[in-house]
């Protein structure tokens, strides 16, 4: 049980009692269980989120130190301090795997994030030392390269999140340059390589990624992923692609429990949506829509949308017989945006995602009047900047405007009160 | 412990040594043995994150014909080959695709936009950076504004080549090192 779990034992323990439920003796002691474990898991976090920062410190300052430049210093000498911070970062390393008995989350964090600074403060110190010149993008793929295996071996969640950034900024830098050297469609495989790190990923019912991987994890994917196709094509299938990705976020087949958490523990649902619903907006204006889709692609539908598109609608037949149906009609949006690949350019298509949104927030709002369970307030959210968005667009005075914006704040804050009165859906 | 455990801890170990020494070895090497060839050149004070400060060298010349035939796009890898003025400058003498038999060349990028300008291949050459010392790069980008203003003295970087690759090693103001220079110059 995590700390949440046990948050939330806590608060109904009075509750069960009250009912009759629980005796006073088990609500003593269940009360007290919670809060140790509590302790335990929160002390725990933190220490390693504090051992994690502390190598980050560390290394960010050996960096700093680099970029100092002591060209007083004979070439030789500056080559072995160079390399002084690696060899550090390898003997703790070292001593971590030597002992016999397992460190604490926090010194394994702290070192592998050091050792993770310190090859590319070395790497840095050489290039500055001989005045190499050289794309720094080149130096972030060897850097991870030359990393990835100690973050296998220490299983640092800190170092897997800085290897993530350090793969995704090389995605993008490479598919800025027009002949990299290695091609960014290798980022796939730099996402798999971190596989290794969490080997109990392939069994049946593996522990679950830290929030701050999974955190990390879902915009630096999607960004990777934007940086590969934006390597080949124009910006009208970089945005359709991400978008696929993004309905595959929301689309994710996860178990119930998962699923019944905070959204804001399921960062590849929060993500995806996010960016599905603000996309969205975005294309119901003409101009955004023009500057995105209305122009021929250089390519046709490339592989990755084709895998992408396959994987979203086996990912939508798991959900629809899940009956997620509020999740299905978020990720609808990904495909409404893939329709100009069927029909002719040059059309505004605009007026689509303003339907598509519109109907999107009555399935959010409807199933709570029929008791079943919505989203109601949200569905009202995306209404009300719907009208506001397609408002905007009108060219009659700011007296009207306002009024509206009144209108609308005023209906949002009744429908509030509104469903705070109804009885909550069962 | 598993055996698999050390020897990929090993191996990663000697990667990340391995891969910054040969780097080091090979450049060393260069700036040891290679052939010196001054270049004409221009440069302003920016900084990289990683790397501090540097002053961005610019070569006045960075155009070159290329080989009958050659026609590189953006971006690409060619191989430059180098000749010495009458005033003891180096220049391009010419590009292809392929090492030249003989004589000294640079291994080089032609440039991302426009690579060819006027039948000419403009490159990208291997040296853009001259990496300094945090407090001297300011003094440093206030002498080199204004002696590149300066058209009765010449302002030069020094590199070393050696098998198509490059070290910068000094630059220069009519054959004295800007360090010098500064050092004078300063109370």
């Amino acid at each position: 049980m995590s700390a949440g779990h046990h948050r939330w034992l806590l608060e109904q323990i009075p509750v069960w009692e009250k009912e009759g439920l629980l005796t006073p003796a088990a609500a003593t002691s269940l009360r007290e269980r919670s809060a140790i474990a509590i302790q335990k898991e929160s002390g725990s976090h933190a220490q390693a989120l504090f051992g994690a920062f502390g190598g980050l410190l560390v290394g960010t300052g050996i960096l700093v130190l680099i970029g100092y430049n002591w060209d007083t210093l004979s070439r030789s000498l500056r080559l072995i301090l160079s390399f002084l911070p690696l060899l550090i970062g390898q003997a703790m390393a070292f001593w971590i795997l030597w002992r016999s008995r397992p460190v604490a989350g926090w010194i394994k964090e702290c070192v592998c994030v050091f050792q993770f600074l310190s090859v590319g403060a070395c790497l840095a110190m050489v290039s500055q030392i001989y005045q190499a010149g050289g794309d720094p993008t080149d130096l972030l793929l060897v850097w991870s390269l030359l990393t990835i295996p100690m973050i296998w071996l220490l299983r640092s969640h800190a170092a897997a999140v800085l290897y993530l950034f350090t793969i995704t900024a090389w995605a993008i830098g490479s598919a800025e340059s027009l002949h990299p050297v290695l091609n960014p469609w290798l980022y796939p495989v730099l996402v798999l390589l971190l596989g290794g790190y969490w080997p109990t990923l392939a069994w049946r019912t593996p522990p679950r990624l830290p929030i701050l991987v999974r955190w990390a994890a879902a915009p630096t994917i999607m960004a990777g992923l934007g940086a590969m196709i934006a390597h080949s094509g124009g910006h009208g299938i970089v945005i359709r692609l991400l978008l696929l990705c993004a309905a595959g976020y929301v689309l994710l087949p996860v178990p119930a429990e998962i699923r019944a958490e905070s959204i804001l523990k399921r960062p590849f649902s929060f993500s995806g949506a996010t960016f599905l619903i603000c996309s969205a907006f975005v294309f119901t204006f003409s101009d955004e829509w023009t500057w995105l889709f209305d122009r021929p692609d250089r390519t046709a539908p490339p592989f990755l949308w084709w895998c992408l598109a396959v994987v979203d609608l086996l990912f939508a037949a798991i959900t629809a017989a899940q009956g997620r149906w509020m999740a299905l009609a978020i990720a609808s949006l990904a495909a409404t945006a893939q329709i100009p690949f069927l029909t002719i350019v040059g059309n505004d298509f605009g007026w689509i995602f303003t339907a598509h949104l519109f109907l999107l927030s009555l399935v959010m709002m409807l199933p709570s009047f029929f008791g079943k369970r919505g989203a109601p307030r949200m569905g009202a959210l995306l209404l009300s900047i719907l009208v506001l968005c397609r408002f905007s667009n009108f060219n009659v005075s700011l007296l009207i405007k306002g009024l509206v914006f009144v209108a609308v704040g005023a209906g949002f804050i009744f429908f509030n009160i509104f469903m705070a009165r109804r009885k909550p859906a069962s | 412990m598993r055996p698999a455990i050390w020897i990929l801890f090993t191996v990663t170990a000697l990667a990340q040594w391995a891969v910054p020494l040969r780097e080091a070895w090979v450049l060393e090497d260069v700036a040891a043995h290679g052939d010196v060839f001054r270049f004409d050149c221009q440069a302003p004070d920016p900084s990289d994150l990683l790397r501090g400060r540097y002053l961005a060298i610019t070569l006045k010349d960075n155009g070159a014909p290329p080989d009958p035939g050659f026609k590189p796009g953006s971006e690409e890898e060619v191989f430059a080959r180098l000749g010495v003025d009458k005033e003891g400058f180096a220049y391009f003498s010419g590009v292809g695709a392929q090492p030249p038999a003989s004589g000294p060349y640079l291994r080089a990028k032609t440039a991302k936009w426009w690579p060819f300008n006027d039948k000419r291949v403009v490159l990208q050459p291997p040296f853009d950076r001259f990496y300094l010392n945090e407090q001297l790069a300011p003094q440093a980008d206030e002498w080199f504004s204004k002696a590149v203003r300066d058209s009765t003295k010449k302002i030069w970087v020094e590199v070393r080549v050696k098998n198509g690759l490059a070290v910068v090693t000094d630059l220069k103001q009519d054959g004295r090192s800007f360090r010098d220079i500064l050092r004078s110059a300063s109370p």
